[in-house]
């Protein structure tokens, strides 16, 4: 008699232990199947005979949500909650839904509750993409394309030509050593001269004795006639 | 729905569980359904039923019943997809002896 009551006892024990291990179970897993889960495993355990088979049906129950848990999976179940019946949860969702919620009390995920943890998942994200990138312009710095290129040759600019204009002491002009009998004569020279692209230069070499007055008149006709490149030349003469 | 065909790890478990389908491939069945067929535990069989369904072999819907009047409650039935048919049949039709689970 004792031992038929003890057993009773028991039984009604696990019936009462086997929903409350499911609903634990069922607690750890993320939010959008929990409780769909519950109602299928209570479902389920209404199916078993009472007594250590419910009990065992309980604990493969405990190790389902952990399989499930720790599932790489990106599960794509359509849940159907006591609430809201029907509508799928998207494989984001329940990604998000376990790295919240995974093994933690289905209070804390579903109510709402704000969770203090920092969302590393951007910024791992946003080093990823700065170390490939980084990754990926390491060999373009350090490459180097070898071309044996032309070497420029500097452009020797051709020397300008020199019209040597000597002045003599006694007034006498000379053009390239030759005289010139008056000053049209030089000024049709320095005009032709003047037209030149490049203008030649004219040096201009006056005898230590020449009176200023002819050097004068000679340059006065060079500006005259636009002569842009004149200039003295043996002036070391003069420093006696 | 978006649910993408996945590619679904074959072990003996879960190869127990398609034949526990294809034996009608029409039927809805129950986990517990399930259990009695393929004689898996609730910790191997659950998990395996939620990939399946995730990688589309499966759809899964709440039976239609009214609880009071059955004086049950309702069951998460699952039912074959035609994909899920087509991969499990081809899955079986591998193995050169026939549909039965290998030894």
């Amino acid at each position: 008699m004792n031992r038929l009551t003890t057993l009773a006892g028991l039984r009604s024990w696990v019936d009462v232990l086997a929903p409350r291990l499911i609903r634990c179970a069922a607690s750890w897993l993320p939010a959008g199947l929990c409780d769909r889960l519950e109602e299928e495993w209570l479902s389920d355990l209404c199916a078993r005979s009472a007594g250590s088979s419910r009990l065992q049906f309980a604990i493969g129950c405990c190790w389902a949500a952990m399989q499930i848990g720790g599932d790489d999976l990106a599960l794509n179940v359509a849940t159907c909650g006591r609430a809201t019946v029907g509508g799928p949860v998207t494989a984001h969702v329940y990604a998000r839904a376990r790295t919240s919620s995974t093994l933690r009390p289905k209070a804390a995920a579903s109510n709402g509750s704000v969770v203090c943890d920092i969302n590393t998942t951007p910024l791992i994200d946003v080093m990823l993409v700065l170390l490939v990138t980084l990754i990926m312009s390491l060999p373009l710095m350090t490459h180097a394309v070898k071309l044996d290129l032309p070497q420029a040759q500097p452009l020797s600019a051709p020397a300008p030509d020199a019209i040597s204009l000597d002045i003599e002491s006694d007034g006498t002009v000379l053009w390239d050593g030759t005289p010139v009998t008056n000053l049209e004569q030089l000024d049709g020279y320095l005009r032709a001269e003047a037209r030149k692209t490049p203008q030649p230069e004219i040096h201009l070499r006056p005898e230590p004795r020449t009176r200023y007055g002819v050097v004068a008149r000679v340059l006065a006709l060079a500006q005259h006639d636009r002569i842009q490149r004149i200039g003295f030349v043996g002036t070391g003469v003069y420093k006696d | 729905m978006g649910r993408a065909d996945r590619t679904v790890r074959m072990s003996l478990q879960t190869l127990r569980v398609l034949e526990a389908f294809l034996e009608n491939p029409g039927e809805e069945l129950s986990g517990a359904d399930v259990h009695k067929r393929s004689a898996l535990p609730s910790g191997t069989l659950y998990p395996i039923l939620l990939r399946l369904e995730s990688a589309g072999w499966f759809v899964s819907r709440w039976e239609s019943i009214n609880p009071v009047t059955a004086g049950r409650p309702r069951r998460r039935l699952y039912r074959l997809t035609p994909s899920g048919l087509a991969r499990a049949s081809e899955v079986f039709g591998s193995f050169t002896f026939g549909r039965g689970v290998p030894a």
